[in-house]
């Protein structure tokens, strides 16, 4: 059971820095997170789950370039591991599996379709 | 403008987050920051700026200091270990530490019981603080007790009393018998007294047999103890049971209407309770109707919620003028009345007539300040030790802070290291307590232990750390303050101040010590006085038989000549009361040619014709009763107290007459004699008014037969005594006691406090010694080099020994004359107790002062001896 070492906010974070690329530093995927999802988030609070993929092994890290609105400060730049891509792959491909096990909606909501039809 | 984030924040960022997060972290704040200030006001960026930061407050985030929970237990089991091996490192010093601060903990603790088991009377009474005595004032005299008629008048006059009953310690009854006709079993019971059917709705008593609320109703009712319940029933049920009740006036029967516990203190040590409505006492009871006289009842009302007590006071006397004020102006006195709370009454209350003798908050304040002063003496003791030792430590504490020690964490350290002893004081106390309490409540007669008191463990924990904390305190801050580089330099430790706050503590210690010790002397020379002093009458060899059954009554005249018959028996009399006991007997009494509003009041007691013979009381004048003289029912023999405030001179009193008057009649009685003042009360009090009747008119029992006797055996005459009694008053128990014993009960108090202060005073002076003893030895060892030097160079030894002793001997010169003053002001407080005393003088204080230097030189001797008699060589030879 791979996929319980993934919880659903950790799950999104990773995507997001596969999505962010060379930009994926804890602000910008906070600032990511907020706009994809319309959830907030703190940093810290991304920023500890960062710490935690990364020592779970599905994330590396390294300090990048600074810029100037950081006060010439530079930024951890995460990205995914091969073996966090897989734990993705695998996390969505479980989920798909259990879908295709779901019973399908339109048997059960037949007759209340049918009712406002 | 230029916005920066919040410089605060930034602080407080800095403090907790791990220094290698540092960076990333501060750029990502920032970038966040400057985002903000685009889109939102100033006051808004910096606001989500501070929510940013304490969102970092996560545990991947903190710093990982010293303050984490495993580092920080990696540090105390460290300290632990450090502080055990200094313990065992110098067993010398810690035996003195622990050891003395235990016989201080041990010290404290029993006498705390004490102190806690007296402050624990009446307090288990529902709506305690609700409820209050009232008691009389008369010619600035007060007792505790009113007349019959005041507790329902009360109640009928002042809508704000919830409630009121009476208690009636009716005189002459102290010891009844009381007999279950069934088993044949009787005993002689104390404390047995009278009270109104509403006792149980004011007074709190815990039945474990009966209802509480109908025990009293019914006229004859008795309510028992449960140690009395126990000896004459074991754990059945004795409700409606009828037992006998023996008096002085005939056997009556009550009901047994149930049984209280007694494991709530109270100011009424009942043993029986026995309705007031009976057919013993209660015509006479329903009688009294005076609002002046016969102030006997003991009356207690339950006021109702938020009444003012103070308010309430004071409508008393106008309520006692408007119902009682003819009968005050025919008994021609003004009588005031003040209340009492119920829950101060035991400690507070010390008036005529109380209950019982109750305890005193004075003798307790005094124990209290001794509980506390020994403790102090003792953690005294150990930040004495502790700080005279840091010249060992403080190199110790310039390395841990070369290292990187923190001031905390040495702080930490020492206190960990001074609880570590303190505990091991605890385990120890607990070992000496378990071992003293048995001593202990022999000495002060009562039954304590550790279990009475629910929080004592509580406490004793709580003692135990404020003890440690306290003890290791000035260590912890005297050491920790040490400058590294100036402790591993060189000798610089014994800073100017240390050693001023060590001699400060030594003088504290002895000042303590010889007040103490001042007090011990002083309380024992006035016990000696006690003793010492001529009483005006021979309280030696007296035997003293109650007569308070019916029974022994109507036998009291045979009984008398058979035991004169008995040559070991000089002289017998019959009497209503006996120096030592309480009298509360008296009358009004006017001198010829004035009124009666000018009256004495005389105490009476009725005697035998033998009286002034068997008590060896000098006479003055005239003659003392006999059977010769027919009419000498209404003859009085004065003391001279009397005859001076009537008025008379003693050497023509003789002929006179003096006045009473009794329900509107003037009574006269003739004097026949004069006594010699002879202390019938105890020292605490001048000798007062006394009259000594044969009348029938003060119809007082003469519940006594005083024998004067002389023998050195006793346990053979007292079985003469009893086969005597049992041959004429077969249905009577037989008791006696000798009058010397029943005089000294008055001095109780005053010899228990003489006890526990020469115990306690010991136990101080041990600690101060222990201390003393370190202490020397502490700078033997130190000054071991000058001592060595100077030797050399041609001292002798008395000077080297003199050397080492004068410090510590102007130490205790000097606390002598603090404490002098001191002692001073206590024992002329204490001696204001007594209408009697002896004179602080000058060799109380030459004695205290005296024994407390010779103990310091003792103490300090031998260290000095030894370390002068030492050969230089050995302790100059290494360097």
């Amino acid at each position: 059971m791979i996929e319980t070492k993934l919880g659903e906010f950790e799950e999104v974070i990773l995507l997001l820095t596969g999505i962010l690329g060379e930009e994926a530093y804890a602000f910008r995927i906070a600032e990511e997170f907020e706009s994809q999802t319309g959830r907030s988030v703190s940093i810290g609070a991304v920023h500890s789950t960062l710490t935690r993929l990364e020592e779970k092994g599905f994330l590396k890290s390294e300090m990048g370039k600074s810029t100037a609105e950081r006060g010439g400060r530079r930024k951890r730049i995460y990205t995914i591991t091969a073996y966090g891509k897989k734990t993705l792959t695998a996390a969505r491909d479980f989920k798909q599996a259990l879908w295709n096990q779901f019973p399908g909606f339109a048997i059960r909501m037949d007759g209340i379709i049918g009712f406002t039809g | 403008m230029k916005q920066e984030s919040p410089k605060t924040a930034n602080r407080l960022l800095t403090r907790f987050l791990r220094s290698d997060l540092a960076e990333e972290v501060r750029g990502d704040l920032e970038e966040k920051f400057l985002l903000d200030l685009k889109t939102k006001s100033v006051f808004k960026a910096k606001l989500i700026y501070w929510y940013q930061v304490i969102n970092y407050i996560r545990p991947f985030a903190i710093r990982k200091s010293r303050l984490s929970y495993l580092n920080n237990y990696d540090m105390f089991q460290s300290y632990f270990k450090i502080g055990w091996r200094n313990l065992l490192h110098n067993k010398g010093f810690s035996f003195i530490n622990v050891f003395g601060l235990a016989i201080g903990m041990t010290a404290c603790v029993l006498i705390m019981l004490y102190v806690v088991d007296e402050m624990s009377y009446d307090k288990h009474h529902k709506d305690g603080n609700r409820i209050y005595r009232i008691a009389s004032e008369v010619k600035s005299e007060k007792f505790v007790a009113a007349s019959a008629p005041i507790a329902e008048g009360l109640k009928k006059d002042f809508p704000e009393v919830e409630q009121s009953t009476r208690l009636l310690r009716f005189p002459g009854t102290d010891k009844m018998v009381v007999k279950d006709e069934a088993t044949q079993k009787q005993f002689f019971e104390m404390n047995g007294f009278y009270v109104d059917s509403t006792f149980l709705q004011v007074l709190t008593y815990d039945l474990i047999f009966g209802d509480d609320k109908t025990a009293l109703n019914d006229p004859n009712s008795m309510l028992l103890s449960e140690e009395v319940a126990a000896k004459f029933f074991g754990n059945e049920n004795p409700v409606d049971h009828v037992m006998k009740i023996t008096l002085p006036f005939g056997d009556f029967n009550y009901t047994v209407k149930g049984v209280f516990r007694t494991n709530k203190k109270s100011h009424i040590p009942a043993n029986l309770l026995l309705s007031m409505n009976n057919s013993d006492v209660g015509g006479w009871v329903k009688n009294q109707h005076n609002w002046a006289t016969n102030n006997l009842f003991h009356t207690y009302v339950k006021l109702k919620i938020a009444t003012d007590p103070i308010y309430f006071e004071s409508k008393l006397t106008p309520f006692l003028e408007r119902n009682g004020g003819q009968d005050l102006k025919a008994a021609g006195f003004s009588k005031s009345l003040f209340i009492q709370p119920l829950p101060d009454i035991y400690l507070h209350s010390d008036y005529g007539f109380e209950v019982t003798p109750n305890g005193s908050i004075k003798y307790l304040y005094i124990f209290f300040s001794i509980a506390v002063f020994l403790l102090l003496i003792a953690c005294i003791n150990f930040m004495n030790l502790s700080t005279a030792r840091s010249e060992r430590r403080a190199k110790e504490v310039g390395l841990r802070k070369v290292i990187g020690a923190e001031k905390h964490a040495l702080i930490s350290q020492f206190l960990t290291e001074s609880i570590l002893m303190s505990v091991l004081a605890l385990l120890l106390a607990f070992l000496l307590i378990q071992l003293a309490i048995p001593i202990f409540n022999q000495l002060i007669n009562k039954q304590l232990s550790l279990i009475q008191l629910p929080n004592v463990y509580f406490w004793l924990v709580g003692l135990t750390i404020i003890t440690g904390l306290l003890a290791g305190l000035y260590p912890a801050f005297y050491l920790s303050s040490f400058k590294p580089v100036t402790v591993l330099k060189g000798k610089l430790v014994n800073t100017f101040s240390g050693v001023m706050i060590r001699k400060g503590l030594v003088v504290f210690q002895f000042t303590i010590s010889i007040v103490l010790i001042l007090g011990a002397i002083l309380i024992g020379d006035q016990m000696r006085f006690l003793a010492n002093t001529d009483l005006g009458f021979n309280k030696n060899q007296k035997i003293v038989l109650p007569i308070q059954t019916a029974e022994a009554n109507k036998n009291a005249e045979a009984l008398k000549a058979a035991l004169l018959a008995n040559s070991k028996v000089i002289a017998a009399t019959h009497a209503s009361s006996y120096p030592g006991i309480e009298n509360i007997n008296d009358m009004l009494f006017y001198a010829e040619g004035k009124s009666i509003n000018e009256t004495v009041d005389i105490i009476m007691c009725n005697a035998g014709n033998d009286y002034i013979e068997t008590l060896d009381i000098e006479l003055l004048q005239g003659r003392g009763f006999s059977k010769e003289f027919m009419g000498d029912s209404a003859a009085v023999v004065l003391n001279e107290a009397a005859i001076k405030q009537l008025g008379y001179a003693a050497a023509s009193a003789v002929g006179k007459n003096i006045y009473f008057e009794w329900q509107g009649k003037k009574v006269t009685m003739n004097i026949i004699g004069v006594v010699k003042n002879y202390h019938f009360q105890s020292l605490h009090q001048e000798v007062k008014p006394m009259a000594l009747s044969v009348s029938p008119f003060f119809g007082l029992p003469m519940s006594y037969l005083i024998l004067d006797t002389n023998t050195n055996d006793y346990a053979d005459l007292i079985a003469l005594l009893e086969k005597t009694w049992k041959k004429i008053n077969s249905g009577s128990p037989f008791a006696y006691s000798f009058l010397e014993k029943d005089f000294q009960k008055s001095y109780e108090k005053e010899e228990l406090t003489l006890t526990l202060i020469r115990y306690f005073t010991l136990i101080a002076i041990v600690i101060a010694c222990l201390g003393l003893f370190g202490l020397a030895s502490f700078t033997a060892e130190q000054r071991v080099k000058e001592i060595g030097i100077r030797k050399v160079l041609g001292s002798s030894v008395s000077q080297i020994v003199m050397l080492l002793s004068k410090d510590f001997l102007k130490l205790v010169v000097i606390s002598f004359i603090i404490a002098s003053p001191i002692g001073y002001y206590v024992m002329k407080q204490w001696l204001q107790g007594f209408a009697y005393h002896v004179n602080v003088s000058w060799w109380i204080f030459a004695l205290a002062g005296t024994s407390a230097l010779l103990i310091a030189l003792l103490t300090i001797g031998f260290q000095s001896v030894r370390a002068a008699f030492a050969n230089p060589v050995n302790s100059l030879k290494s360097e």
